[in-house]
């Protein structure tokens, strides 16, 4: 009789449900460049670091809350935004076009893109990053992140960012709610089947 | 198809925990169970269970368009008319489907019988996928299990390569009821899996979905391209954020015409249009709520694990188990009883259900469920199996 061809996988592995190898995985590297900023919670702090440099110091804090004002997240309710965001962390969203009112996080540092490339012989560097406003959400308040989401570091300092994690993207309206009533309603220990 | 005992891994609880399988026992009752195994031969796999699962799977593919073309056959499966077009259109454009498991009732003889379709959210897939793989892997090196015992299982190894396959906008989101961990340790296999494919995953909390614009964010307003849900497309469709499927560009695993195919309401269409198939049972669109006859199993059109079942056997006993479905229609299917096995350490007789799946169109794997009762449930245990001849 012929020998039975297998019927199992050849090989099984996890690689992310194993914690200890977590850590290979999700670091990852990639072809994307890397750049340099520098994370502030404040003007003051940049200005303490960099006495020789206050001037770009405001002038990157200023970009900063004009960027927050564009890019950070709209909700239609404060409950809304302070469920992502935690309590008294919310403020109200500039006016826009009759379009109602909304509510926006608070900014809680800012990424300075230029600090790295500064001229020293007075003519910009090329590259770079956007400066921009950094948030801390409800869940997680150790990290600073872009209004995208995107965790760019856990403090103030220098931080290497990928561009492409750091775009700068005009905020639209936020409906949040989801789904989940109907599993909650009936209180099912499981969706699966 | 035999049940034998066989001594336990001496660490397995400590080992699943830490492979996330933290869901081993539930309320005390042990889930998974390896005090014992069944073992099938290579001509109960390869002439029974494979070809029954592709051939069940081929035949419900074929009713999606006509379902689908059909007002009469949609109002029948009590599909909300807001959502007709929508599904047909996810039909038309071809979106595909990841995975499903068809339950059976087989006993090793007779050809395996078609309980019901798992074709939107199944479940128990690390555990045949991965956990009873590597059970015979350590029993086999444990000198517990023949070397020559193979399993009827490549459900991870074509889950992969379905993943590959896909070509889905990325980063492809999974969501599920966060606080289930039955639900919550699919959903990491499933992200596992991908990831081993090379697709960039990220999860999501199902309450954390955002619309912006018509179209689903996450919390910060990036935009979800492809989104895995383990959740009923039932439940999404009767929610508050339901228009937002309508508006959104949005791709989804499984696909929305899937629907159709979790629906009891599958099992008379498949009869009438396949009557006497070896591996179907008779089965009635239900349109009175008169008293089952003998022999006879009902079903609510949506319903899980078990939910909602009533039974009669033969000799006119009923059974009955509770739930939170039913209102949409019923259907009636002839009762074919779980074969029942003796499980010699508890001294008790066990009803045995083969959950078979389905991966790209090709059947993948078992796995195996035992309840003390008739009607599987989603508290059954989960029993490992070989494959020996």
């Amino acid at each position: 009789m012929l020998p039975h061809s297998r019927k199992r996988s050849r090989h099984v592995a996890l690689m992310v449900m194993v914690p200890a190898a977590t850590s290979l995985l999700l670091s990852g590297c990639g072809p994307n460049r890397v750049e340099q900023g520098v994370v502030y919670q404040d003007v003051q702090e940049c200005s303490q670091q960099n006495p020789e440099a206050t001037a770009l110091c405001a002038t990157d804090y200023q970009e900063a809350q004009v960027q927050h004002q564009n890019v950070a997240p709209r909700y239609t309710t404060r409950e809304e935004c302070e469920s992502d965001f935690g309590t008294e962390r919310c403020e109200a969203a500039p006016q826009q076009q009759a379009s109602g009112s909304f509510f926006m996080p608070m900014m809680m540092g800012y990424l300075a893109g230029q600090m790295f490339n500064r001229p020293n012989a007075g003519q910009s560097a090329p590259g770079g990053i956007p400066t921009q406003p950094l948030y801390k959400s409800r869940d997680d308040q150790s990290s600073f992140r872009t209004a995208s989401n995107q965790p760019v570091a856990t403090g103030s300092g220098a931080v290497n960012v990928r561009p492409g994690n750091v775009a700068l993207r005009p905020a639209s309206i936020m409906r949040s709610g989801g789904f989940g009533a109907t599993a909650a309603r009936m209180a099912a220990s499981s969706s699966g089947s | 198809m035999q049940r034998k005992t066989i001594t336990e891994r001496r660490d397995w609880r400590a080992y699943a925990e830490s492979v996330g399988f933290d869901f081993h026992t539930i309320n005390g009752e042990p889930y998974w169970d390896e005090s014992a195994y069944y073992q099938f031969s290579w001509e109960q796999v390869e002439a029974q269970l494979e070809p029954a699962t592709e051939a069940v799977h081929e035949m419900a593919l074929a009713l999606v368009p006509e379902i689908l073309a059909s007002e009469a056959l949609l109002t029948q499966l009590a599909i909300p008319p807001a959502f007709w077009d929508y599904l047909a259109n996810s039909w038309q454009q071809q979106q595909p489907q990841l995975y499903g498991r068809m339950d059976f009732s087989y006993d090793g003889r007779q050809p395996p019988k078609l309980l019901e379709l798992n074709y939107d959210t199944p479940t128990a897939l690390f555990e045949s996928g991965f956990f009873q793989w590597m059970w015979l892997e350590q029993q086999s090196a444990n000198r517990q299990l023949p070397p020559a015992a193979d399993q009827f299982n490549s459900i991870q190894e074509k889950l992969i390569e379905v993943f590959a396959s896909l070509a889905l906008p990325q980063p492809l989101y999974f969501t599920c009821v966060a606080d289930s961990a039955e639900d919550r340790g699919n959903v990491n296999y499933l992200m596992e899996c991908a990831v081993q494919a090379g697709v960039q995953s990220q999860f999501i909390g199902l309450e954390q979905l955002s619309e912006a614009g018509g179209q689903f964010v996450d919390v910060l307003g990036n935009p979800i391209h492809a989104l895995f849900k383990l959740y009923p497309w039932e439940f999404m469709l009767q929610e508050e954020f339901a228009s937002v499927l309508l508006t959104s560009h949005t791709q989804f695993l499984e696909p929305p015409w899937k629907l159709l195919l979790s629906n009891k309401g599958i099992l008379p269409l498949l009869w009438q249009r396949h009557r006497g198939h070896p591996n179907l049972l008779e089965s009635h669109f239900e349109d009175s709520t008169t008293t089952l006859p003998s022999g006879w199993v009902r079903k609510p059109l949506f319903s899980r694990e078990g939910a909602n079942i009533e039974l009669r056997d033969f000799a006119g006993v009923p059974l009955h188990a509770d739930g939170p479905y039913g209102g949409a229609g019923m259907i009636r299917q002839r009762l074919c009883p779980l074969p029942v096995f003796v499980d010699q350490q508890r001294n008790r007789e066990v009803h045995t259900l083969i959950g078979s799946w389905v991966m790209g169109g090709q059947a993948a794997g078992i796995g195996i469920r035992e309840d003390d009762t008739p009607i599987t449930r989603n508290s059954s245990r989960f029993v490992p199996h070989i494959m020996l001849d």
